[in-house]
């Protein structure tokens, strides 16, 4: 069965660009450009897969991981950090919030490609 | 005039005279020239007493000092008459003859008394009247009425007293001055000078008094002509700055206030200065002004670290838009596409954009030390990543030795690819006005001093040269010989407190014309000698 993954990030290249690449690799690729509609999304739709951006205007990352890890429902997705922030207190508050990955952008496409098997399991 | 009406003084001055005076007409003219004159005599009295002390002769001048008529004394009273009842004992007047007798006169002072009974200080002078065998006769006493003398007397000590009590305050006033005081004569030569300019120039007293002012003076003689000139235009000199050596060499910076001395004529008699020792002042001044700088400096590189982490944060994600979107046409385009090789070349573009923005990251994030072991090559890789092209174009060639497998530092890779900056960069000025081929040469190797094991690093050049009086100043805190805006003149000092961070330090080998070498030295961490034990 084809996995879905849904990408947040309020950047509309990055969006474009993991579309693209997530293509390839028979993804089903839904986008979001904010935590509002991310979650509304996740109250009718199942995915396999959350990319949360962590720098988002009106809701962070941090706070829509948050939000997503309160209901109970929902704690089974895991939740990769795509991030331009790299800092080690970055990555901390991010895994705190509840997230099981955090990458640091830029990644290599193949890496990336490979963390998202490897989170979908 | 009869001879019972001549005083008993006549009589005996006849006596003695008559072998002289041989003939009796002379007489004659010298007796009453004889009492003229001692009537002359007014401001002393001159009484002659017979072997009794019988007054005998009474002059002018007794009779205004004592109040007695001459009729009413001679013959009549005593010479006790002129003395105080207590001094009328025999003992005093038997003392006076002693010693008349034994030195031929008496000078005594002592109070005496007028016919009213009145007191008055007296200078007498007693003499004894011989007769032609040498045998005495009577006494001549001749008296001053000192009362007059006794008063200004009185007041000049007076006088005296205050001057000294004046002088005693004065110089006490000067004495406790922390400035220093001194004059000089119009030669220069110290007249007079205070504890505390003797205490802060380390010499006795006695050893500055008389010697040449412009001795004290750092520049000697011609800071002396630079005070006296200005002093001669103005009369004054203030807050004039200069510099002092003490005995044992210390520069003391002073603040002078300087004038000319006049005596009651308005005559010049000298100069006189007040030294402010204003060493410390100027100490902290200056460190002052260095940890004003300092701030300035580390705010700016705050400023420009926080820059510089929003621009690279910035580049991150059209970044990896970019390189996701290249791997996906690479992965998308048939074999042997044309667009293959120079998609390729776009892609390694992108890489290294990555690498500076990731670099221009970690060298923002550089405000706190992290010691981590550290292979010395990283920091200086990471240095000339920045810097090559740089290099470049200011046509010089870069000559690496950076061995691998070095023994690890305790180090912060940040702080060190730092002063790998600001080495190159130093380098690179200092051949910016050379025509030879310019050549940087950055080498890295082990040494072993003593027991210990050091890592060097050093960035050589064949640049300028630092010019021998130089090389120990370059590295002050904002010691620079580049153009204003060019350079602060932190970096090698920044250099030296880095090392100092990590226990190593810095060499400098330069000759003037040929080139510098700057090498740093760090101990190897404790517990990775591998690069040695291998």
């Amino acid at each position: 069965m084809t996995k879905k993954i849904l990408i947040v990030d309020d950047d509309e290249m990055i969006l474009v660009a993991l579309k693209e690449l997530l293509k390839r690799e028979s993804y089903e690729v839904h986008t979001s450009s904010n935590g509002f509609d991310a979650l509304e999304r996740l109250k009718n739709e199942r995915f396999d897969l959350l990319v949360l951006d962590v720098i988002m205007p009106r809701m962070d990352g941090i706070e829509l991981c948050r939000r997503i890890r309160e209901q109970e429902q929902l704690n089974y997705i895991p939740i990769i950090f795509l991030t331009a922030k790299s800092q080690e207190e970055d990555r901390a508050i991010g895994l705190g919030a509840g997230a099981d990955f955090f990458l640091s952008k830029p990644i290599s496409p193949e890496k990336l490609l490979k963390m998202f098997s490897v989170a979908i399991g | 005039m009869t001879m019972i009406d001549k005083s008993n003084w006549e009589q005996m001055t006849d006596r003695d005279s008559r072998r002289v005076e041989e003939t009796p007409a002379r007489y004659h003219n010298l007796s009453p020239f004889l009492e003229s004159v001692l009537d002359s005599i007014t401001e002393y009295a001159i009484i002659a007493v017979d072997n009794r002390g019988m007054i005998a002769e009474f002059n002018r001048g007794a009779e205004n000092i004592f109040g007695w008529e001459k009729g009413e004394v001679i013959g009549k009273h005593n010479i006790s008459v002129t003395l105080l009842p207590c001094d009328q004992s025999r003992d005093v007047q038997a003392g006076i003859i002693r010693r008349v007798m034994a030195e031929g006169l008496c000078d005594v002072e002592m109070d005496r008394l007028r016919k009213g009974g009145e007191l008055f200080p007296a200078h007498s002078t007693v003499t004894a009247i011989r007769d032609k065998a040498g045998k005495t006769i009577g006494f001549v006493d001749i008296v001053r009425d000192i009362t007059q003398k006794r008063l200004l007397t009185r007041q000049r000590e007076a006088l005296e007293k205050q001057l000294r009590e004046t002088k005693d305050f004065l110089e006490n006033i000067m004495e406790s001055s922390v400035d220093g005081i001194v004059t000089t004569d119009l030669k220069g030569k110290i007249t007079y000078l205070n504890r505390a300019i003797a205490w802060m120039l380390e010499y006795p007293k006695e050893e500055l008094l008389g010697a040449h002012i412009s001795s004290v003076y750092t520049r000697g003689i011609d800071e002396a002509r630079q005070i006296m000139t200005a002093l001669r235009a103005h009369c004054r000199v203030e807050n004039y700055n200069m510099q002092i050596t003490s005995k044992s060499g210390l520069h003391l910076h002073i603040l002078t206030s300087a004038y000319l001395l006049q005596n009651e004529e308005g005559e010049l008699i000298g100069t006189a200065g007040i030294f402010k020792n204003v060493t410390e002042q100027k100490r902290l001044e200056l460190k002052l002004k260095e940890t004003q700088a300092y701030l300035v400096e580390a705010s700016k590189m705050r400023a420009l670290g926080e820059l510089v982490a929003g621009v690279a944060h910035e580049l991150n994600n059209p970044l990896m838009a970019s390189q996701t979107l290249l791997h996906v046409i690479l992965n998308n385009l048939h074999e042997g596409c044309p667009n293959r090789e120079r998609l390729e070349i776009v892609r390694k573009c992108n890489d290294r954009i990555e690498k500076i923005v990731n670099h221009l990251r970690e060298f923002s994030r550089q405000t706190d030390i992290h010691m981590k072991l550290t292979d010395i090559n990283y920091p200086i890789e990471n240095a000339l990543l920045i810097t090559s092209q740089q290099l470049l174009n200011h046509n010089i060639s870069i000559h690496k030795n950076l061995p691998e497998g070095l023994p690890k530092i305790l180090g912060d890779p940040n702080q060190l690819e730092q002063v790998f900056l600001n080495l190159i960069s130093n380098a690179r000025d200092a051949m910016d006005e050379v025509s030879t081929p310019r050549e940087l040469t950055i080498t890295s190797s082990c040494l072993y001093e003593d027991d210990d094991i050091f890592v060097v690093a050093s960035v050589k050049d064949n640049g300028i040269g630092i010019p021998r009086a130089n090389l120990d100043k370059v590295m002050e805190p904002f010691f620079t010989t580049k153009p204003v805006a060019k350079g602060t003149g932190l970096g090698l000092s920044l250099c030296f407190s880095i090392m100092e961070a990590h226990k190593g330090r810095i060499e400098i080998n330069s000759t003037s014309g040929a080139g510098t070498e700057v090498s740093i030295y760090i101990p190897v961490a404790s517990g990775d000698q591998r690069g040695i034990d291998d």
